[in-house]
């Protein structure tokens, strides 16, 4: 019998199956669950990003605040060459300290400039014995102890004193903690709340994909194979959509780092990616992880539930 | 081959739709199962492609006790059983070669090992032409001839079919008996369920099996 052969055979036979897996590679409920998982892996590294930009910007700010004190002194009842002289013995003494990285004495306009906002522009400022400020700048390797510098400037000149500014350091402290631990909270709940969207999403896809594996299962194919080939559909399926959604946060962080209005936030950005290796180390990593993860998860699903299909196969009546 | 005894089906909690069902089929045999609709055609066949357990009795398939059978090992049981089903079930984002030939890739053939065969098979049920067609575009008796290209293409010992010719014209449904008839003279025990008392004549010397009201009775033909 001559049969003839379809057209489109190469010289290496037909192209059925070649290469194919034999589930539909697209249909609706496919489509609905690759977006599904394209939207939740994109929020997830975009939460993940999120929060190792503000953990960097909260270790900035920080360090910037830890690494700061100030040496106030009273004018008392000095005339203004007396609290000069005053001054400069601070300065003196602040300077053969070790630990201090700089020491600036504050013009009497910035002392003014910093006690505008609570006493306005009025002459009242000119008639107010104003102390003189003298800004210090610690080594953040080796900062000095500020309280031994406190008291010895108590001791050595009349009316000053040393602020290491820690009750406020403290609390906000606090706050930057409070401020990273909502971001891992944030964090985790995205995804808990893609975990079980992506399980639903790939259940719901191979639910549509009932009637082939049925007619696979009635033509003799096995548990292993119908599983195999799930698996294989879920596992592309799923990777290229969780791939998506992380590329794609990383184009939002890469333009921001380029575009974004906010120095911080572009200089946090640039860090995250490129700059800061280490952060960037953990970035990529845990973006990898959300892939890894989000695959895994629709993978573990797609299998729960053809295994589930094909144990209600020849059932009981 | 086949056989059944005092075999009983319950969906849920309902009424028995099978009740004290006792046949044997054997080797080389040709059936036809009719009776009313709803009677249980439909549901006997499920139970010979295994596609049900029954709710009681003993169903012996190939010398085998399905009750005890390992489920690993139904598939190469059903690759015995060709199965034309009612409503073709054919995949719609296959071509019709490729669904005509997915039992011998299911079971692991590689496609230049089979393609002659599919071809040669698909010619001979008039769809030489169709091989690259998806069967959204066959029309109901393409569709048949692809559902049973792909029934048997495995070379089954038993070919069940539900309701062939329920989809196509009479000069067709003639056809299609001849070819299960042929089949049948190569070896394979066939069982077709129909309603088409034309078909029954056609074939006079098949044995009948007839349910009614759950029951089954079986006359004429050669088998015992």
């Amino acid at each position: 019998m001559n049969a003839g052969k379809p057209s489109g055979w190469g010289r290496a036979g037909p192209p059925v199956f070649a290469g194919r897996n034999i589930l539909p590679r697209a249909h609706a409920p496919l489509r609905t669950f690759m977006v599904a998982m394209t939207v939740m892996c994109f929020l997830a590294a975009m939460a993940a990003g999120g929060m190792f930009m503000t953990w960097q910007a909260i270790d900035n700010w920080k360090a910037g605040v830890v690494s700061e004190a100030t040496a106030q002194i009273l004018p008392l009842d000095d005339s203004p060459e007396e609290v000069r002289k005053r001054v400069d013995e601070v300065v003196r003494l602040l300077r053969g300290t070790e630990g201090i990285r700089s020491v600036r004495v504050l013009s009497m306009d910035e002392n003014r400039d910093l006690l505008k906002p609570w006493l306005g522009r009025a002459g009242l400022l000119d008639d107010l014995p104003i102390p003189r400020l003298v800004a210090i700048t610690l080594d953040r390797k080796k900062p000095a102890n500020i309280e031994a510098l406190d008291g010895l400037i108590r001791v050595k000149v009349r009316g000053a004193r040393v602020d290491a500014h820690g009750h406020w350091v403290l609390q906000l402290s606090d706050m930057a903690r409070t401020a990273g631990w909502l971001g891992v909270a944030i964090l985790a709940g995205i995804a808990i709340a893609a975990a079980i969207l992506v399980a639903w999403a790939a259940r719901a896809a191979l639910e549509s994909n009932r009637e082939t594996i049925e007619v696979l299962h009635l033509v003799g194919a096995r548990d292993r194979f119908i599983a195999r080939q799930v698996e294989k559909r879920f596992l592309r399926a799923g990777f290229v959509s969780a791939l998506a959604g992380v590329v794609v946060a990383f184009l939002i962080f890469a333009l921001l780092a380029f575009i974004a209005p906010s120095e911080g936030i572009r200089e946090g950005a640039w860090n995250m990616l490129f700059g800061d290796r280490q952060l960037a180390l953990r970035t990529y990593a845990t973006w990898a992880i959300v892939v890894i993860v989000a695959t895994m998860i629709s993978l573990a699903s797609a299998r729960t539930a053809v295994i589930r299909i094909l144990q209600n196969m020849f059932r009981q009546g | 081959m086949i056989r059944f005894e005092n075999v009983g089906v319950r969906y849920g909690n309902g009424p028995e739709i099978l009740r004290d069902v006792s046949f044997e089929l054997e080797e080389g045999g040709f059936a036809f199962l009719t009776g009313p609709s709803g009677a249980g055609k439909t549901t006997l066949l499920r139970l010979m492609y295994l596609g049900l357990r029954p709710t009681r009795g003993l169903i012996h398939m190939f010398g085998e006790d399905i009750a005890t059978l390992p489920r690993r090992r139904f598939p190469d049981m059903r690759r015995r059983i060709g199965v034309v089903f009612q409503d073709f079930r054919l995949l719609d984002h296959l071509t019709t070669f490729e669904n005509v030939a997915l039992p011998l890739f299911v079971d692991g053939k590689r496609p230049s090992e089979y393609a002659d065969d599919v071809m040669e098979l698909l010619a001979w049920v008039g769809l030489g032409d169709h091989a690259n067609a998806y069967p959204p575009v066959l029309s109901g008796g393409e569709k048949q001839r692809a559902a049973i290209a792909r029934a048997i293409v495995g070379k089954p010992s038993v070919l069940l079919a539900d309701e062939p010719t329920g989809n196509v014209d009479p000069a067709l449904a003639r056809r299609l008996l001849r070819l299960f008839v042929e089949l049948n003279r190569l070896g394979t025990t066939v069982v077709i369920a129909t309603h088409d008392h034309q078909l029954l004549n056609a074939a006079p010397e098949a044995r009948i099996m007839t349910i009614r009201d759950g029951r089954l009775t079986m006359t004429g033909g050669s088998m015992p």
